[in-house]
């Protein structure tokens, strides 16, 4: 049994749906500052019991990075305890991430890519006034205390349209995790070990997860990715249009290459036309495997960005299973007004959020190997055609009776801004950093 | 051409690489006494259906798994090239293949941990203790150059599909006049052996 009460929402539940939200970044001067901050912020938390908290109706995490924790003064040894990668921070990992040339992490924005980011705190609300009164709560726990420093805020919102920057519904789909009563969105996925994404319970290779040390910080808690991607809109626009005759082409090519129509029908159950009303299902729009019903990806590219991040039964390199990722993105920036096909120089794009206790075999894992590459399904050469770097080739495949389609001169449509990596702790463990006397 | 492996690694990984393809290999001594178990072990695909499954080898990327014992069965070398990464598959690799299988044959070897592959630890700690101790028990290999490209498994058993396909076409009794369309050129330049 999953210990709800002591676990963060934000690690098990989905988003709300429409939401506001903002993430603030904080840097901590003083450990006993930062104490501080956790102490008042902890109260602010939702636990995955009461994920709407108490009627205030806002999801309110809390994450900090390894130079975080340091900086509250936790002992080495634990320090030392904790992943690799973790240790390392998000830039170090560039190789690793793929994330070169104009993803690299000398291009990003300030401070990622700098040891200043110590705290993240993340809030969404259903509404604007929701998410000010709760704002207004974690805004008294940082701006009252001195030692403490907001060293950078992103404001997300959903867009009109429910869909992130490419028009694409997104957010359907999350997998059940055993344990927890929260259903996922595929009825043929057997729900997932707890220990995918809670540290201290059983995970899919069979053991524990590593955990850090001691167990009062570790349990419960879960690592978490964020990244700011740049959504190049105009760019996608432009490609869909040179690549198509006629609005209907536009929108089979965007499908072919996500995976689903912009409404979230995905194409395996819906290769030919767009079906909204499924698209808006959230029972129906992820019911769905590919082996038995699409081996050849006549329907569903086996490129396509959704069977990239989620092969599910899908012949390919490596187990499934060990790779699956809790994905939370929000958009952020204004939208590009309809067919405007003139980059108007805006920033735009998902923050994007990954969950999950072994960074390496989940995030990192499928950013590198199934993103970025082909070899694992297919020829080599071709990368994810919505979020990859257009690949060794710049070539996309869509498999098509009698003569399969191939995409050239792929650009890039997705440019990483920054990113780090942090450990959100459950409760127990906040409150263990608070009452931290080093 | 080769390149060193730009394989990240808690212990720094000696494997090379020709373009798709990696190696790895170990060189070690077998144990006394152990040189019939040992030979058991790894002749036991000739029978057992398990080890004999070549499905499983492909699901992680295995191309080629060589195993030979030599100076009277008191060494033995192993060597695997496959097309995936390391470090990153290697969960997938020890929880599609299984410990035991390496255990049968490894565990003949001296240096071998007392407690097993995975150094008697469970789940991921166990399989962070097993790569470190493969990587610490590679040997260092000087060359590995392949006359060809190497393509990957997926495209491998692509061409030997379009091949077959192909010569289905030429024994087509119409094959030449339909292979003179000027869009299948190609094809016809292929044609004549």
């Amino acid at each position: 049994m999953l210990e709800l009460a002591d676990i963060q929402s934000g690690a098990l539940h989905p988003r709300p749906s429409p939401y506001v939200g903002c993430y603030i970044l904080i840097r901590i001067d003083d450990r006993r500052a930062g104490r501080e901050l956790l102490k008042r912020l902890i109260p602010a938390l939702a636990p995955a019991t009461d994920p709407a908290h108490a009627g205030q109706e806002a999801w309110v995490s809390a994450a900090l990075t390894y130079q975080g924790l340091k900086a509250l003064g936790v002992p080495q040894d634990s320090l030392d305890s904790f992943p690799p990668e973790f240790q390392q921070g998000m830039a170090a990992r560039a190789t690793q991430l793929r994330d070169t040339g104009e993803n690299a992490p000398e291009h990003w924005e300030k401070p990622f890519g700098t040891p200043d980011i110590h705290v993240a705190i993340s809030a969404l609300s259903p509404d604007k006034a929701r998410l000010e009164a709760v704002l207004a709560r974690a805004r008294e726990a940082y701006e009252k205390t001195l030692g403490i420093t907001a060293i950078w805020r992103l404001d997300c919102y959903a867009l009109p349209t429910e869909a992130e920057h490419f028009g694409f519904r997104d957010g359907m789909s999350h997998p059940a995790i055993e344990g927890s009563g929260i259903p996922g969105t595929n009825s043929r996925e057997p729900p997932l070990k707890a220990g995918e994404f809670l540290l201290g319970y059983l995970d899919e290779v069979g053991g524990l997860p590593l955990m850090p040390q001691p167990e009062v910080l570790g349990r419960n808690g879960t690592y978490v990715v964020f990244r700011k991607l740049h959504q190049r809109v105009a760019a996608f626009r432009q490609y869909l249009k040179a690549n198509s005759s006629s609005s209907e082409e536009e929108e089979l090519l965007a499908a072919k290459m996500m995976g689903r129509w912009r409404s979230g029908a995905p194409l395996a159950l819906s290769p030919t036309k767009d079906d909204p009303a499924l698209g808006a299902n959230p029972q129906r729009s992820n019911d769905f495997l590919f082996k038995e019903e699409d081996p050849k990806g006549l329907k569903t590219p086996l490129g396509s960005h959704i069977r990239r991040m989620n092969p599910r039964d899908s012949e390919v390199s490596g187990a499934v299973r060990l790779h699956r990722m809790i994905r939370r993105g929000t958009s952020y920036g204004p939208p590009l007004p309809p067919g405007v096909l003139e980059d108007d120089g805006v920033d735009r794009g998902l923050a994007f959020i990954f969950a999950g206790t072994n960074l390496r075999r989940q995030f990192e894992f499928v950013q590198s190997e199934w993103m970025n590459d082909s070899s694992f399904f297919g020829p080599q050469g071709e990368s994810d055609p919505i979020a990859g770097l257009g690949g060794k080739t710049g070539q996309f495949t869509i498999p098509t009776q009698p003569i399969r389609r191939r995409l050239r001169d792929l650009p890039q449509f997705v440019v990483t801004r920054g990113g780090e990596y942090f450990f959100a702790p459950g409760l127990r463990a906040l409150r263990w950093l608070a009452d931290l006397d080093t | 051409m080769t390149d060193k492996a730009t394989i990240e690694a808690r212990v720094p990984r000696k494997g090379l690489q020709s373009g798709a393809l990696r190696e790895y290999t170990i060189v070690g001594k077998v144990k006394p006494g152990h040189e019939k178990a040992v030979r058991d072990a790894l002749t036991s695909h000739l029978t057992d259906p398990r080890r004999a499954d070549v499905e499983i080898l492909k699901k992680v990327g295995i191309h080629t798994a060589l195993h030979a014992l030599f100076d009277n069965d008191t060494r033995l070398v192993a060597t695997v090239w496959f097309e995936n990464d390391f470090d990153k598959y290697f969960d997938d690799v020890m929880t599609i293949i299984g410990v035991d299988l390496y255990e049968s044959w490894l565990q003949h070897l001296e240096g071998f941990p007392e407690k097993g592959l995975l150094g008697g630890l469970s789940g991921q700690a166990g399989i962070e203790f097993g790569k470190n101790w493969l990587a610490q028990n590679e040997a260092e290999v000087l060359s590995f150059r392949l006359s060809f490209p190497p393509m990957t498994i997926a495209e491998q058993e692509k061409t030997q599909r379009l091949v077959k396909a192909f010569q289905k076409v030429l024994d087509h009794p119409d094959a030449e006049q339909a292979l003179k369309h000027p869009a299948l050129k190609p094809l016809l330049e292929e044609a004549a052996d």
